[in-house]
C-alpha cells in the first residue's frame, strides 16, 4: 500500500474522515507510540472508517488490562492494540545477559509471559474487541553477537522462546492476533525501523517507516475483521501477467519461460494462482483481440494461469474503466472489492481516476522481478481464516454463469426455478459451518433484515447457549453446489422467540430460498415450545428488498420506530399456530435436519 | 518553493490549522495544539519533507518557526 507523507496524512485523517462511521481503538503501551496515531488514522479512513485512538497509561498495560483504569475497554471498543516493548518490560533480558545467569533468565521469561497473560486476560474480561498483540522484535545488534544465536539463554533465544509462547496464548483467545513485528522489521531495514534519538531522549522507539509498516500491517488485520478485504484482482494481459506484445510476438514469443524475464512472470503468475486457490476471484481486462489472448490460454505451455481460474473476461478494445463496471457487475460485486493491475501507467491513472473505489496497482513497466511481492505485500486480499466454500469459489462462480447463460428469455418464472432442480438442506451451525456463517452476517448487505455482523466466535456463541440458536440453508441446483447461502439467528425467551437475524446471499434472490427458511425457522420456534414469534426490520439504504418480507410470510406490525441514527425500524410478531409453511416451494427436495420435520418432502 | 514555505506547510498539516494563519514568529507558547507530542511528529515530518537528519545540537536550537526554517535552510546548504 502507498502511503503519501505524515504531513499529508495527518491533514487528510483529519479533514475528510467526519461522515464516517467509527472505529474506537484502544492502545495499551509500555513505550512512547502517540506519533502513530495520524498513521492510522489515515490507514482508517482508507477502509471507510473514521479512527479514534486511544492511549493507555505510560507502561500501564497490566493496570489498564485489568482494572480498565483509563476506560479504555468496553462493549464500543474495536480494537486494541498491544504494544509492549521488551526493552521496558525486562532490562534482564534486554541488556544484563552477560551478567546473568541462565535459571535467572529462565524465571524473568517465565514473569514476561505471566505479565502478558495477566494483560491479555483482563482485557478480554472487559471487552469482546479484536485484540493485535504485537510480538517482540528480535534484536539486529544483540550485546553477544555472534554468540546470542547460539546460547539458549541469551536476549536473541529468549525473545523468540517468547515470542513462540506469545503467539501460542493469544491463539488461544477468541478474535485476538499475533503480529509478527519481525516482519516488519525485516521489510523496512533495522536504521529506518527504529529512532534511537527519540528512543533516547523520550522513550518512542520507531522511526517514521517503523511506524507506517506497523500501522499498515494491524490494519490487514483490522480490514479482514471489517470486511473491508478485497475479493477480486483484475489483470492486464501484455507487460502484466506475460512479457511482450501477444499480438505482435505470437502465444508462444511472449516472455513466459525458465530464462529472464519470462521466470518473473511465472512466478507473479503463480502467486495470482494462489490467491483464486484461496477464494479470490481472478479476471482479466485487455485491450487485446480475444483469439490471441485465448491462444496464450490454450498454447502456452508456461502459463500457470488457466482458464479454470478465470471468472470473467474482458478482451476488447473498449476502455478498462467501462470493462472493470461490467465485470462488477456479471460478478455481483461492488466496485470496492476489486483491485486492478496493469504495468500501463495512463491505463493506471485513467483508472484511478474514473473509479476511484477500485484500488489500483501501477506495476513498473520492465521490472517484473517486482511484481510478485507487490502482489504478496499488498495487504488487500489478506483474511484471517479461509473457509472450505472459499476454495471452492472460483468454480462455483463459473457455475453461476453457466446458469446465467442457461437462462432462457421468456420462460414462466416457477417453470424455470423448478427446472434448476434445486435441493436444499437446513440444519443447526455446527463447528464446520462456522467461518462460512459467520463470512455471510458480515458480507450481505440486500438480503438482511436487521444487518448484525458477528464474527465466528459470535457464531458459536450463540449456537451452543440453550437461549439461542444458529440456522443455515445449504443450496445446490443441477449446476453445482452453492453452499451456505441463508441463515437465521434465534433467540428464545420463555413462549416467545425473536428473530433476531434473517439474511441471503444475493446470488440466489428470487428462487424462494427465503419462504423455506423462515418456514423451517417457525419448525424450530415451535420445538422450543414457542406460541409467538417476534422480528425486527432495521432499514438501511442497502436492503430496501426485505422491507414487506414480515408482512408477506403472515406477520402483523407492531410498532414503528426511528432510531437516533436515523434508521427505521420496524418490529414484528406472528402467533405460530396461525403460520402458514409454504414447505419446499420450488424445491427438487427439502432435507430437514429440524427435528420434527419430515425428510424429503416435495 | 522556499524553504520557509515548505516548512510552514508541514507545520501547518501536523499542528492542525491553515497555512495562512502560521508565521516564522509561532512557537509552542503561541500555538495550543504544539506540545511536547505534536513537536516530535513536527520533526519526523519535517526530516519526510526535506530528507535530513537533524543532531541532537540541532534538535534542541529547534524553539520556533524561525528557528526550523534557519537550521532546515542550512542543512539544505541555502
Amino acid at each position: 500500500m502507498e502511503l503519501p507523507s505524515y504531513a499529508k496524512m495527518q491533514e487528510e485523517a483529519t479533514a475528510e474522515s467526519v461522515d464516517l462511521p467509527g472505529l474506537k481503538v484502544a492502545v495499551l503501551r509500555n513505550i512512547v507510540l502517540e506519533p502513530i496515531l495520524p498513521i492510522y488514522q489515515y490507514c482508517a479512513a482508507r477502509i471507510g472508517y473514521r479512527a479514534a485512538v486511544e492511549f493507555g497509561g505510560y507502561d500501564a498495560a497490566l493496570q489498564e488490562a485489568i482494572g480498565n483504569i483509563s476506560a479504555l475497554l468496553g462493549p464500543d471498543t474495536d480494537c486494541v492494540v498491544v504494544h509492549l516493548k521488551l526493552e521496558a518490560l525486562s532490562e534482564v533480558i534486554t541488556r544484563r545477559v552477560s551478567s546473568a545467569v541462565a535459571a535467572v533468565v529462565a524465571d524473568e521469561c517465565e514473569r514476561v509471559l505471566s505479565y502478558c497473560s495477566g494483560v491479555i486476560e483482563g482485557v478480554r474480561a472487559h471487552t469482546d474487541a479484536l485484540i493485535l498483540w504485537h510480538g517482540f522484535e528480535t534484536p539486529a545488534h544483540p550485546s553477544l553477537g555472534i554468540l546470542s544465536g547460539q546460547r539458549e539463554d541469551s536476549e536473541t533465544n529468549s525473545v523468540r522462546r517468547l515470542n513462540r509462547e506469545l503467539r501460542r496464548t493469544v491463539k488461544s483467545h477468541e478474535s485476538a492476533y499475533f503480529v509478527d513485528l519481525d516482519l516488519c522489521l525485516a521489510r523496512v531495514g533495522y536504521p529506518d525501523y527504529y529512532d534511537l534519538r527519540f528512543w533516547q531522549r523520550n522513550r518512542a522507539p520507531y522511526g517514521l517507516k517503523g511506524m507506517m509498516e506497523i500501522a499498515v500491517e494491524d490494519f490487514k488485520h483490522i480490514a479482514w475483521i471489517k470486511g473491508k478485504h478485497r475479493k477480486c484482482l483484475v489483470v492486464d494481459c501484455d507487460g502484466t501477467i506475460w512479457g511482450g506484445v501477444v499480438g505482435e510476438d505470437g502465444p508462444m514469443g511472449v516472455a513466459l519461460g525458465d530464462d529472464y524475464p519470462g521466470r518473473a512472470y511465472v512466478e507473479f503468475q503463480r502467486e495470482i494462482v494462489s490467491l483464486c486457490e484461496r477464494g479470490v476471484l481472478v479476471a482479466v481486462n485487455s485491450k487485446n483481440n480475444e483469439a490471441d489472448v485465448a491462444d496464450v490460454f490454450e498454447t502456452n505451455p508456461w502459463m500457470q494461469l488457466t482458464t479454470e481460474h478465470i471468472v470473467s473476461w474482458r478482451v476488447n478494445w473498449q476502455d478498462k474503466a467501462s470493462n472493470l463496471c461490467e465485470i462488477a457487475e456479471e460478478l455481483n460485486i461492488g466496485l470496492d472489492s476489486m483491485v486492478f493491475m496493469d504495468d500501463n501507467p495512463r491505463e493506471a491513472d485513467h483508472v484511478r481516476t474514473a473509479l476511484p473505489e477500485v484500488e489500483v496497482i501501477n506495476l513498473p513497466e520492465g521490472k517484473p522481478f517486482l511484481f510478485r511481492d507487490l502482489l504478496a505485500s499488498c495487504g488487500y486480499f489478506d483474511v484471517l481464516s479461509v473457509s472450505a466454500e472459499d476454495k471452492r469459489r472460483a468454480g462455483m462462480y463459473r457455475a453461476e454463469s453457466a446458469r446465467r447463460r442457461a437462462r432462457p428469455e421468456h420462460l414462466e418464472l416457477g417453470d424455470y426455478l423448478r427446472s434448476l432442480e434445486m435441493v436444499a438442506r437446513v440444519c443447526l451451525v455446527d463447528e464446520a459451518s462456522v467461518p462460512r456463517v459467520a463470512q455471510l452476517t458480515m458480507r450481505t448487505n440486500q438480503f438482511n433484515l436487521t444487518t448484525k455482523r458477528y464474527s465466528e466466535g459470535d457464531i458459536r456463541r450463540l449456537s451452543d447457549a440453550d437461549s439461542s440458536d444458529v440456522l443455515y440453508l445449504q443450496l445446490e441446483d443441477r449446476f453445482g453446489p452453492l453452499g451456505i447461502v441463508a441463515v437465521a439467528v434465534l433467540t428464545y425467551r420463555g413462549q416467545t422467540a425473536h428473530i433476531d437475524s434473517f439474511l441471503m446471499s444475493c446470488r440466489v434472490i428470487g428462487r424462494g430460498v427465503e419462504e423455506v427458511l423462515i418456514g423451517q425457522v417457525v419448525r424450530q420456534c415451535i420445538l422450543k415450545g414457542c406460541k409467538t414469534v417476534t422480528a425486527d426490520c432495521v432499514r438501511t439504504r442497502k436492503n430496501e428488498i426485505v422491507e414487506e418480507f414480515y408482512p408477506s410470510n403472515g406477520f402483523q406490525t407492531e410498532w414503528e420506530d426511528t432510531s437516533p441514527d436515523g434508521e427505521e425500524a420496524r418490529h414484528y410478531s406472528c402467533e405460530l399456530e396461525r403460520f402458514q409453511l409454504v414447505g419446499a416451494g420450488y424445491l427438487a427436495r427439502l432435507v430437514s435436519e429440524i427435528e420434527g420435520a419430515v425428510a424429503d418432502e416435495c | 518553493m522556499s524553504v520557509e514555505r515548505r516548512v510552514i506547510r508541514v507545520a501547518s498539516q501536523i499542528l492542525g490549522g491553515s497555512e495562512a494563519d502560521l508565521t516564522v514568529s509561532d512557537s509552542p507558547e503561541t500555538v495550543s495544539e504544539w506540545d511536547s507530542l505534536r513537536h516530535m511528529n513536527l520533526i519526523l515530518g519535517l526530516e519526510e519533507e526535506f530528507g535530513v537528519t537533524f543532531s541532537d545540537t540541532e534538535m534542541l536550537e529547534l524553539v520556533d518557526i524561525q528557528s526550523i526554517v534557519d537550521v532546515t535552510s542550512q542543512k539544505c546548504g541555502e
